[in-house]
C-alpha cells in the first residue's frame, strides 16, 4: 500500500463506502478539498446495495412525508441528468386494488402536486395497456415518474469522480477509533482487513457516513447517535417481469413496490426493528418471503409463478425518532449533525438518515457543513455537473461491431470505449447471462478496485443474471488470478466464498427452479470440478 | 402403439436399460425430453468414490456392504452389483464407449480445477492416476487453446504442481480455430470440438504440439476433440509424438455428449425407438399397474407396455420437482423419499450436505414404484431420480444410473 497516503494532512476524511460516503468524496473533491475516503469491506455492502434500486419519484412518502417526498422529486430529475447511463425512465403506477380505499388515490394525488410531482390518474384500463402485467383487477391507477436505477454503478461513478478530482480511497480499511487532539478529533486509526495492518490517517474533519454502522462509529467517537435499524428484505426475480414501477396507492406497507432493473424485477420491502448487532449478517426468514410472495403477487399476478433467484435484506439507517415497531413511520429526511456543537466534539460530522435517492443532497449538506467549518466558499456543483460515463448523450458505435458493446454502454455509459476491446481475447466473454468480456472484467480490476469475485458482481453484473455464476465465476477466477497476482489457495477460497454467497441468496427461496439450479451448480463445481469447501489448500485425496 | 418396453427419459440410465433389453430382444421405446445430464459429465463414470463416513472408497465393492440401507446398491447387494459392473463395461464396449478400470480398485480422474477424484471408468485416452496422492508424470506439457476459458488452466497447472508433477502451460492455437475467435460466444468445447474434426485441422494442431520441446513426458490437453466418435481422438494421437492425454473442461461435455450420442446409436441400431424432444403427457393407472401413457410428440397415441421404466433423473433434469408445499414426481405423482419441511431440504452452507440431494422416487427392493402407498407392479424407477444417496458428496451418481438400469434390465429379461 502507498504510504503517502497516510502521510498526507487531509482537509476530510470519508468513513462510509456506500452512496452517501462515495457521494461526499465526489463533492469534497470537487470543492477542492483533499480528501480519503475509508471503507471497512466493498463499496456498497450496506443498505446502497440492498435495496429496490428505486427511483423514487416521492410519491410514496407524499401523504405521509412532504419533506422527504419533495426531496425525492428534486433528485430523481438531478439523477436522470447526472447519472443517465444508470438511470431507467420508465416511470411507475400507484395502483388501486378492490380491498383498498378508492378515496385515498384524491388525497394521494392532492399530496403528490403539493410536493411538486407529476402524477396523473388514469383509467385502469389504460394502465393495463401501458404495464400489461399489471393486477387486472385494479379499480384505480396514478401515473408517476418513478424510475430505476443502479445503485453499484451509481457508487462507482461517485467514487470514480472523486478520485478523479484527487480523492484518495482505501477499502477494506476499517476505522477502530480516533485520533483525539485537545477534544478534537483529528482523524482515523485504521485497521487493513486484508493484511491486519494498522494505519493512521489525520484530517481537520472526519465525515460519519456510515449508515446504520454510523451510530457504532459515533459511539466509537463517544458521541451518541440513536438510530433505528429497520430491516427490509426483497426477492429477486428471473426475468423483468414488469416494465414500469407498480406501487400500492395505499399507506406504505410490506411488499408494495414492484421494480423492474436491467433483466429483472424486485420486489420489496418489509420492514422490521432489528437489533443493532445483528445489522452484520442479515437473513431473510421463511415468513418475510411469504409476505413478499403473497404481497407480490396482487401487484402482478404473474409473480406467483416465476422463477424467483434470490433473496436479500438490508437495513435502513433511520434516525430513531418515537415508538414507533416498524419504523414505516419514521422521516426519510436527512440528518446532518455538527457534533462541535451538539456534543461539543469539534472535527467530526455525522450525515444520515435519508435514503439512496438523497445520497447527493446528504452529501451536499454533508460537504456544505465541512466547507463552512474550514472557511471554503465553493459551491456545490454535483447538482449540475453529469458523473463519469454521463457526460456525452451518445457514445458512437466502433466501425467494426464489437460484440456486447450495447451491454458495455449499458453499464458503463460514455465510459464504455476506454474498455479495452481490442483483440479476439479481450472480446471473450466470460459471463453469458451479462455479456461481461474479458476486457470488462480487466477495466473493473484496474479502475474500480476489485479483487474478488463478489466485488466483480458488484462492478460489472457478472453471475448476477439467470444462471447465479454457474460457469462465469470459474472463468473469472482464473483471470483474477493472473491479473491481481493472487495465489491460487486466495483465489480458490474466493471462488467458494463467491458460491457460497449465491447461496446465502438462494437458499430462503429454495425450492422449484431455484432448487434445480442449485443442483447443477453442485455437479459442476462440486462433483465434476471437485470443489469440496472453503479452504482445499492441499490437493491430495488422503485414503 | 405396443411395446415391450417403455422407458420414460433417454440419458445415461433409461439407455443403458434400453440397450440390455434390446440386446435380450425385446421391442422397446425410449420417451426422451431432452438433454441429458452427461452433458456435465467428467469423462469418468463412478461406481462410489466415498463410502458412508466420507473417506475414499479404495474398494468400491468394499464399501457397498458398509451403505445406508436406503443406497440403491443396497438393494441390489455386493455379489450382483460386481457382476453389474463387468456388464456394464461389456455394454460400453459393445456402444464403441472404450474404458479403462475395475470396480474393485478406483483410479483417479483429474478435474477440470486440477483436483484427484477416485473414480470406476475413465474413456480411454484421459488423463487418470493410480494414485490419490500423485500423479504417473514428472513433467507434463499442459496444451490449451488461445481463448478457451472453459479449461482454468491456472487451478489445473496448481493442481499439478501440488501433486509433483512439473507443469509447462503452452498456449495452443491454429488460422480455423482464430477466425472462429472473432465471435465471442463460439469459444466452447463443443464448437472447438466441430472444428477439430478434420484431417487438416487435427495435422496442424498435432504440429504443433510436435514442435514443443521433447523434456515433457507427456501432453495433456482440454477434451475438445471426439464430440461425435473416437475415431478424431485416436488420429490426433497418433499424429502426437508424445503420449497425449484429455482432461475435462467445463460443460459441455465433449466425452459426455459423445457418451450420450453413442448410446444412443447403439439402441436405435439394436431396433429400439428413441422418441426425441417427447414428454409423457399422460399415464394411466388401474389396479396397481400402468395401463398406457400419451406423449406430447404423438398426441393421441395411446403407448402401453408391459412394463414400464422411469429414468427421469433428478430435479436439474425435472426428474423430480419443487414448489413451495412440496417435492413431487411430476408425471405420476409417484411416492417420493423427501422430508416434509422445506426448511429441511436444504442446508445455508452450500459445501455441507443438502438433503435435498438424497431425495428421490420410492421403491421396493425390486425398484418397483409406489402410488399412493399402492405398489405398481409394472412401473420401475432406475437412475438419478431414485433417492437414498447423495450423489454429490459419495461419487456414485453414474454408477447409481448404470447398476440400476441393467439390474431392473435382467430382472425383466429373466422374468423375476
Amino acid at each position: 500500500m502507498n504510504t503517502s497516503i497516510f502521510e498526507k494532512h487531509y482537509d476530510i476524511i470519508i468513513i462510509g463506502g456506500g452512496a452517501t460516503g462515495a457521494g461526499t468524496a465526489r463533492d469534497c473533491a470537487m470543492r477542492g478539498l483533499s480528501t480519503l475516503l475509508v471503507e471497512r469491506y466493498d463499496f456498497t455492502t450496506g443498505a446502497t446495495g440492498r435495496n429496490h434500486g428505486l427511483l423514487h419519484s416521492g410519491a410514496r412518502y407524499a401523504v405521509t412525508d412532504q419533506e422527504s417526498a419533495t426531496e425525492c422529486i428534486d433528485e430523481n430529475m438531478i439523477l436522470r441528468y447526472i447519472a443517465k447511463p444508470y438511470v431507467e425512465e420508465h416511470d411507475g403506477l400507484f395502483i388501486t386494488l378492490p380491498e383498498d380505499d378508492l378515496a385515498y388515490q384524491e388525497k394521494f394525488v392532492e399530496s403528490c402536486w403539493k410536493a411538486g410531482i407529476n402524477a396523473k390518474i388514469i383509467d385502469p384500463k389504460e394502465a393495463i395497456q401501458m404495464e400489461p402485467s399489471v393486477n387486472p383487477t385494479l379499480i384505480g391507477a396514478v401515473q408517476v415518474p418513478d424510475g430505476s436505477i443502479d445503485p453499484f454503478r451509481l457508487t462507482m461513478a461517485n467514487v470514480l469522480d472523486a478520485q478523479l478530482h484527487g480523492a484518495q480511497v482505501l477499502t477494506y480499511h476499517e476505522v477502530t477509533g480516533f485520533i483525539m487532539e485537545n477534544g478534537r478529533m483529528m482523524g482515523v486509526y485504521l485497521r487493513d482487513n486484508i493484511t491486519g495492518e494498522k494505519r493512521e490517517a489525520r484530517a481537520e474533519i472526519t465525515i460519519n457516513a456510515a449508515g446504520i454502522w454510523g451510530t457504532l462509529v459515533a459511539r466509537m467517537a463517544g458521541v451518541n447517535v440513536s438510530m433505528f435499524p429497520a430491516k427490509g428484505s426483497l426477492l429477486i426475480f428471473g426475468h423483468r417481469v414488469n416494465n414500469m414501477v407498480i406501487n400500492r396507492c395505499r399507506k406504505p406497507a410490506n411488499a408494495d413496490i414492484l421494480v423492474p432493473g436491467d433483466a429483472i424485477t424486485v420486489i420489496g420491502t418489509t420492514s422490521d426493528r432489528v437489533p443493532i448487532e445483528s445489522v452484520d449478517d442479515m437473513h431473510v426468514t421463511p415468513e418475510e418471503v411469504e409476505v413478499l410472495l403473497s404481497e407480490g403477487a396482487k401487484l402482478a399476478p404473474a409473480l406467483a409463478t416465476t422463477r424467483i433467484l434470490r433473496a436479500y435484506a438490508g437495513v435502513r439507517p433511520l434516525v430513531a425518532s418515537d415508538n414507533d415497531p416498524s419504523g414505516r413511520s419514521i422521516s426519510r429526511g436527512i440528518v446532518c449533525l455538527d457534533h462541535e456543537t451538539r456534543d461539543g466534539l469539534a472535527g467530526f460530522i455525522t450525515i444520515t438518515g435519508g435514503k439512496l435517492m438523497t445520497y447527493r443532497m446528504m452529501a451536499e449538506v454533508a460537504t456544505d457543513m465541512a466547507c463552512s467549518k474550514l472557511g471554503v466558499q465553493q459551491k456545490c456543483q454535483t447538482a449540475t455537473t453529469p458523473l463519469p460515463g454521463s457526460d456525452k448523450s451518445t457514445v458512437e458505435e466502433p466501425e467494426n461491431h464489437l460484440y456486447a458493446f450495447n451491454a458495455r454502454v449499458g453499464r458503463h455509459g460514455t465510459l464504455a470505449p476506454s474498455i479495452a476491446a481490442m483483440d479476439d481475447y479481450q472480446n471473450s466473454l466470460v459471463c453469458e447471462c451479462e455479456e461481461v468480456s474479458v476486457g470488462e472484467v480487466a477495466h473493473a480490476i484496474e479502475n474500480m478496485h476489485v479483487r474478488t469475485l463478489t466485488q466483480l458482481r458488484r462492478r460489472v453484473r457478472l453471475g448476477m443474471g439467470t444462471c447465479q455464476g454457474e460457469l462465469c465465476a470459474l472463468r473469472a477466477a482464473g483471470i483474477l488470478c493472473a491479473s491481481c497476482k493472487k495465489s491460487i489457495e486466495e483465489e480458490m477460497a474466493d471462488l467458494a466464498e463467491f458460491l457460497n454467497e449465491r447461496w446465502k441468496g438462494m437458499y430462503p427461496v429454495g425450492w422449484g427452479s431455484t432448487l434445480s439450479e442449485a443442483q447443477l451448480t453442485s455437479i459442476i463445481y462440486q462433483d465434476l470440478c471437485g470443489i469440496t469447501s472453503p479452504s482445499m489448500k492441499d490437493r491430495r485425496q488422503e485414503p | 402403439m405396443k411395446f415391450d418396453y417403455i422407458i420414460i427419459g433417454g440419458g445415461l440410465s433409461g439407455l443403458t436399460c434400453g440397450i440390455r433389453l434390446s440386446q435380450a430382444g425385446k421391442k422397446v421405446a425410449i420417451i426422451s425430453a431432452g438433454q441429458s445430464t452427461l452433458h456435465f459429465g467428467s469423462g469418468s463414470l463412478d461406481l462410489l468414490g466415498y463410502d458412508n463416513e466420507g473417506n475414499i472408497a479404495d474398494n468400491p465393492l468394499d464399501a457397498i456392504g458398509r451403505l445406508n440401507e436406503n443406497h440403491p446398491y443396497r438393494k441390489i447387494g455386493t455379489e450382483r452389483i460386481e457382476r453389474l459392473a463387468e456388464e456394464a463395461k461389456t455394454l460400453l464396449d459393445d456402444c464403441g464407449i472404450h474404458t479403462t478400470g475395475t470396480a474393485q480398485k478406483n483410479h483417479y480422474r483429474i478435474t477440470p480445477m486440477g483436483f484427484l477424484k477416485p473414480t470406476w471408468l475413465t474413456l480411454e485416452n484421459y488423463a487418470t492416476s493410480p494414485s490419490a496422492s500423485e500423479l504417473p508424470w514428472k513433467s507434463v506439457i499442459l496444451a490449451n487453446v488461445a481463448g478457451f476459458l472453459d479449461f482454468p488452466i491456472e487451478f489445473i497447472s496448481d493442481g499439478l504442481g501440488k501433486l509433483g508433477t512439473r507443469t509447462e502451460v503452452e498456449i495452443i492455437s491454429i488460422p480455423a480455430l482464430k477466425a472462429r475467435r472473432h465471435s465471442p460466444s463460439e469459444m466452447r468445447s463443443a464448437n472447438i470440438a466441430k472444428i477439430l474434426s478434420s484431417e487438416e485441422t487435427l495435422n496442424q494442431i498435432a504440429e504443433v504440439l510436435n514442435s514443443m520441446e521433447e523434456t515433457a513426458e507427456a501432453i495433456l490437453m482440454p477434451a475438445i476433440v471426439g464430440l461425435d466418435k473416437q475415431d478424431s481422438e485416436s488420429s490426433l494421437k497418433q499424429k502426437v509424438r508424445r503420449p497425449l492425454l484429455l482432461l475435462p473442461t467445463l460443460p459441455p461435455s465433449v466425452p459426455g455428449i459423445r457418451m450420450q450420442t453413442m448410446l444412443q446409436r447403439r439402441f436405435t441400431q439394436l431396433g429400439g425407438l428413441y422418441l426425441m424432444g417427447s414428454m409423457v403427457k399422460e399415464g394411466h393407472v388401474e389396479n396397481g399397474k400402468l395401463e398406457y401413457v400419451t406423449t406430447s410428440t404423438l398426441m393421441d397415441e395411446r403407448l402401453t407396455a408391459d412394463a414400464y421404466i422411469l429414468a427421469t433423473g433428478s430435479f436439474l433434469s425435472d426428474g423430480l420437482k419443487s414448489n413451495y408445499e412440496r417435492i413431487f414426481e411430476p408425471i405420476l405423482n409417484l411416492d417420493v423419499t423427501a422430508k416434509e419441511n422445506r426448511a429441511d431440504w436444504i442446508d445455508p452452507n452450500v459445501f455441507r450436505t443438502q438433503p435435498y440431494q438424497a431425495f428421490g422416487v420410492k421403491t421396493n427392493e425390486r425398484f418397483q414404484t409406489s402410488l399412493e402407498g399402492q405398489t405398481l407392479e409394472n412401473m420401475y424407477a432406475i437412475g438419478s431420480v431414485l433417492g437414498g444417496h447423495n450423489a454429490i458428496q459419495q461419487a456414485d451418481g453414474t454408477g447409481v444410473s448404470m447398476m440400476t438400469a441393467l439390474a431392473v434390465a435382467n430382472q425383466l429379461i429373466n422374468n423375476l
